[in-house]
């Protein structure tokens, strides 16, 4: 099992503690977000079961998260990335994907990849770039799918 | 702990039972792979806790594998996929590619992807496409130097 780590500002936290992630509050913030809002709730449980996912709290409440799907040896997959409406502005996003950046078992990767519609300006400022040699992805997508 | 599947062709088992991978004979084929021939013995045998392996034996004798990244609901990164070069030309990549795909544990995924500089030809017979508009919306975190 991956490290825990736990990151406070203010009367934020941000922690990678399976047991603290609130299911129906992360169903209601995929259920906003044109990627997944046709996600099944099964689905999701089982994203979240492999995947090491940091959850950001106010308090006790869920505010927002992000998965990271990786073998913690050579690459990582950075996914549903989302802060809730009413938290944005605050530079969580940021401190998010730094806090991601820092664990412990994501250091030393060969390739960490994503895919975003309108957050490139986030995702550049902590070092992502586009792809270098684009010519050698290939995926199969499924629209259809959650 | 995903499904452990298992099949038979000719001579050849093709199995994702973690128990039954060789590492040494991994760490062999990764040495001479563009890709990760500076990888660390011990990232390997960290990968391979942390992945789906899929191998291909003749015997006892490791002569092929691929490794899927997966949270088993959206997402599956495919990668080191390799076959001895004394086994090529009998269409066991193509064997690896139909049994990962049918996975149980994979089945029903949004979105599968991998990298490779020269075998597209065989990707796209599994379904794979070139990205669309990869300059719009992929973006990466690359470390040539990670060992």
């Amino acid at each position: 099992m991956p490290t825990l780590i736990e990151a406070h500002k203010d009367q934020l936290t941000i922690s990678s503690d399976p047991q603290r992630l609130d299911l129906d509050a992360i169903c209601g913030l995929l259920g906003g977000v044109f990627w997944a809002n046709d996600r099944s709730r099964a689905v999701i449980q089982t994203s979240l079961e492999h995947s090491l996912v940091f959850g950001v709290y106010d308090g006790q409440e869920q505010v927002g998260m992000a998965r990271v799907i990786s073998d913690f040896a050579t690459f990582a997959w950075v996914d549903d990335v989302i802060v809730r409406e009413d938290h944005r502005g605050q530079g969580i996003g940021k401190w998010l994907m730094k806090t991601i950046l820092a664990h412990p078992d994501l250091q030393n990767l060969h390739r960490w990849a994503l895919v975003t519609r309108d957050a490139h300006g986030l995702y550049r400022q902590v070092g992502f770039t586009p792809l270098n040699k684009p010519e050698r992805w290939m995926e199969i997508l499924d629209p259809d799918v959650h | 702990m995903p499904t452990i599947i298992e099949t038979h062709k000719d001579d050849l088992i093709l199995s994702t039972d973690p128990k039954r991978l060789d590492l040494e004979a991994i760490c062999a084929f990764l040495a001479q792979a563009y890709w990760a021939d500076t990888r660390s013995r011990a990232t390997i045998e960290r990968s391979l806790k942390n992945s789906l392996v899929f191998a291909v034996y003749e015997g006892e004798r490791q002569v092929a594998m691929a490794r899927v990244v997966s949270d088993y609901a959206t997402f599956a990164w495919l990668c080191d996929v390799f076959v001895h070069p004394d086994y090529r030309g009998r269409g066991i990549g193509k064997w690896l590619m139909e049994t990962m795909l049918t996975h149980p544990d994979l089945h029903g995924l949004r979105r599968w992807m991998l990298s490779s500089r020269d075998a597209q030809r065989l990707y796209r017979q599994y379904g794979y496409t070139p990205l669309q508009n990869p300059e719009h919306c992929w973006m990466e975190l690359f470390d040539p130097a990670a060992t």
